[in-house]
């Protein structure tokens, strides 16, 4: 199955990941191969089986409303790139222009 | 904006009589556990920042989430509440979408499975009901707050990730559009407020975020066939109080007329509240894609809720507001006074444990609305912070109901109840306040004051009538004016006739 170039660079986009155009052609032929598969799969007759969307089935262990330990706030920011006030420093969320 | 009536004869909001009015809202409402919802980090409002994290509502790899079984409980009776269906088997879905306050950059919410469905908030336009439907209920979990370093996210350089908030449970309660006007729209809010807040599942304050709004608005041109879904929709984000949002929607209204009438196009957006200007503003972030790409959360197994468990929930569901409008009318309550008492949870609590000492709800009520309301508001307190109990309010009109006080002696001992947290018998006594109603008591005395006064006695049996005033005066003078002028009266005159036979 052939997946365009352009699906695959917006599907990068949605994810934030930057691509080149050697990339993108190489990822569009490696997913299309998954998509190969899939369909491979898809050929069996499920009709009979019941649909699933989990591994486990019945009721998962729900726990108590029960408080435990945080994490100190510097071992919490010992990752982040930028920080103050004990808090992440991110830059600017919206782009230039985008307010009228 | 007009209000008019629509073809199908139902009252909708009008503008200009071209286009129709579809409000549709989304709320959030944060429950009230102790812990959130996948994780055991305290959920508490107004901590220092990133005191309230752990590796699970951080986001850091290899770690896994587990369900806080309060939270369920408290979203299922919401549900419930709301007249939904629950259903046995849901699920949870990861929504993948990139935004600074999400530090998985997925969020655990339910797609296409939530707990609660079809259910309905009613609300009243005079004594008239309209039932605003509720297409689903289901939980998920908050993000984080974002602390913008500037006036605002428009004119932010940057802004400060706080994540204390990660992971608190969450319901989201999604309407139909059914809302026609930003009246509906206010009362739709109140009512869904006031609900939640006899469940006490949350805390319900808006200006903190506990409870947020958005609004979707859109107008439907006269004659339009289409589906609803696909008009033009504006998403009006994160208004911080009921007022507020029927002001958003008002100028969103305006706003989709203007650009209708002038032959442009409504853009489907998102937009945000500016509350000093009182204007919407559009809000595109340069995340522009809706495209979450919900699957399956496979670290979640999913969410079964049994028969019995659903029976212990709903038998723990306390009176609602609607079932206590029936009943505070059914036994007399003015209409006006049974909206104002059953708008608060706590002036309902407070009737109702009252009305386990006695049986005069019109009484009550009356006091609870007039001088207890009047006494806390001065002290900015609430009826479940009352210095004086629904017993001890009780007693106090058990005086009155006796005879032993009047209404406005009553007041005075409730002053001084409120002072000192005293009960109202100490309060009629230190005051010297007890009427002497008691006909054994002052028998005696009324024998001496005739005697006393034969001269008056003769005048009043002369036919002079106001000679009987002289002689109550000289009642209430010996006893202090304790006596009870009526039993006084009743006395004297008695005696007046006996001794004139």
């Amino acid at each position: 199955m052939r997946l365009s170039t352009d699906l695959v660079a917006y599907v990068s986009d949605l994810a934030h990941l930057r691509l080149n155009m050697t990339d993108v052609e190489r990822i569009a032929n490696e997913l299309g191969r998954v998509l190969d598969y899939v369909e491979v799969l898809q050929a069996v007759d499920t009709s009979a089986v019941d649909a699933t969307w989990q591994g486990s089935r019945g009721p998962g262990g729900m726990r108590s409303d029960e408080a435990g330990p945080s994490l100190d706030p510097l071992v919490a920011l010992a990752n982040a790139p930028a920080a103050q006030n004990g808090m992440f420093r991110i830059p600017r969320i919206l782009a230039e222009g985008e307010d009228q | 904006m007009n209000r008019g009536v629509a073809d199908g004869g139902e009252d909708i909001g009008m503008v200009d009589e071209a286009y129709r009015v579809v409000i549709g809202l989304e709320v959030h409402v944060e429950l009230k556990t102790r812990t959130k919802l996948f994780c055991r980090c305290v959920n508490a409002f107004g901590s220092a920042p990133n005191t309230q994290t752990c590796p699970v509502c951080l986001g850091l790899p290899g770690v896994l989430p587990v369900l806080n079984r309060n939270a369920v409980s408290l979203a299922v009776k919401a549900g419930m509440a709301l007249h939904c269906r629950i259903r046995s088997v849901s699920k949870f879905d990861r929504k993948q979408y990139f935004y600074p306050d999400l530090p998985k950059a997925y969020q655990i919410s339910q797609y296409d499975l939530p707990f609660a469905e079809w259910g309905f908030v009613p609300i009243a336009d005079g004594a008239e009901v309209k039932r605003i439907r509720i297409r689903r209920v289901h939980m998920e979990e908050d993000a984080g707050k974002l602390n913008h370093i500037g006036q605002n996210l428009k004119e932010a350089e940057g802004s400060l990730v706080d994540l204390n908030r990660a992971g608190v449970p969450l319901i989201e309660i999604v309407s139909e559009p059914d809302m026609g006007s930003a009246e509906e729209a206010r009362r739709y809010l109140t009512e869904l407020r006031t609900i939640l807040s006899y469940l006490d599942v949350s805390d319900l304050r808006m200006e903190e975020g506990s409870m947020r709004c958005d609004a979707n608005v859109s107008l439907k041109p006269r004659g339009y066939q289409g589906s609803l879904e696909d008009l033009p929709r504006v998403e009006v984000k994160n208004v911080n109080s009921i007022r507020n949002v029927g002001r958003a929607i008002e100028y969103e209204i305006e706003r989709q007329a203007a650009r209708l009438s002038q032959g442009e196009r409504v853009i489907k957006e998102t937009r945000g509240f500016d509350d000093g200007r009182g204007r919407t503003y559009s809000q595109r972030s340069k995340e522009e894609a809706n495209d979450y790409r919900y699957f399956p959360e496979p670290d979640l197994p999913p969410l079964v809720l049994d028969e019995s468990w659903l029976a212990e929930v709903q038998a723990s569901l306390p009176l609602l507001p609607d079932a206590w409008r029936e009943r505070l009318r059914g036994l007399g309550v003015a209409s006006q006074d049974v909206e104002v008492l059953v708008q608060d949870r706590v002036q309902v609590a407070f009737l109702s444990e009252a009305l386990s000492f006695t049986d005069d709800v019109r009484a009550v009520s009356s006091w609870m609305l007039s001088d207890m309301l009047r006494l806390l508001n001065e002290r900015g307190l609430g009826f479940d912070q009352s210095p004086v109990s629904p017993k001890d309010l009780v007693d106090l009109l058990g005086f009155i109901a006796d005879g032993k006080i009047s209404g406005r002696m009553a007041k005075e001992v409730l002053d001084k109840m409120f002072e000192s947290g005293e009960s109202a018998a100490v309060w009629v006594k230190r005051l010297g306040m007890a009427q002497i109603t008691d006909d054994s008591l002052l028998r005696g005395q009324v024998a001496e004051v005739l005697a006393e006064h034969g001269k008056v006695v003769a005048d009043y049996r002369a036919g002079k009538e106001r000679a009987f005033g002289f002689l109550v005066g000289q009642m209430m003078k010996r006893t202090q004016g304790q006596a009870s002028p009526e039993v006084v009266n009743r006395l004297l005159k008695e005696a007046l006739e006996f001794d004139a036979q």
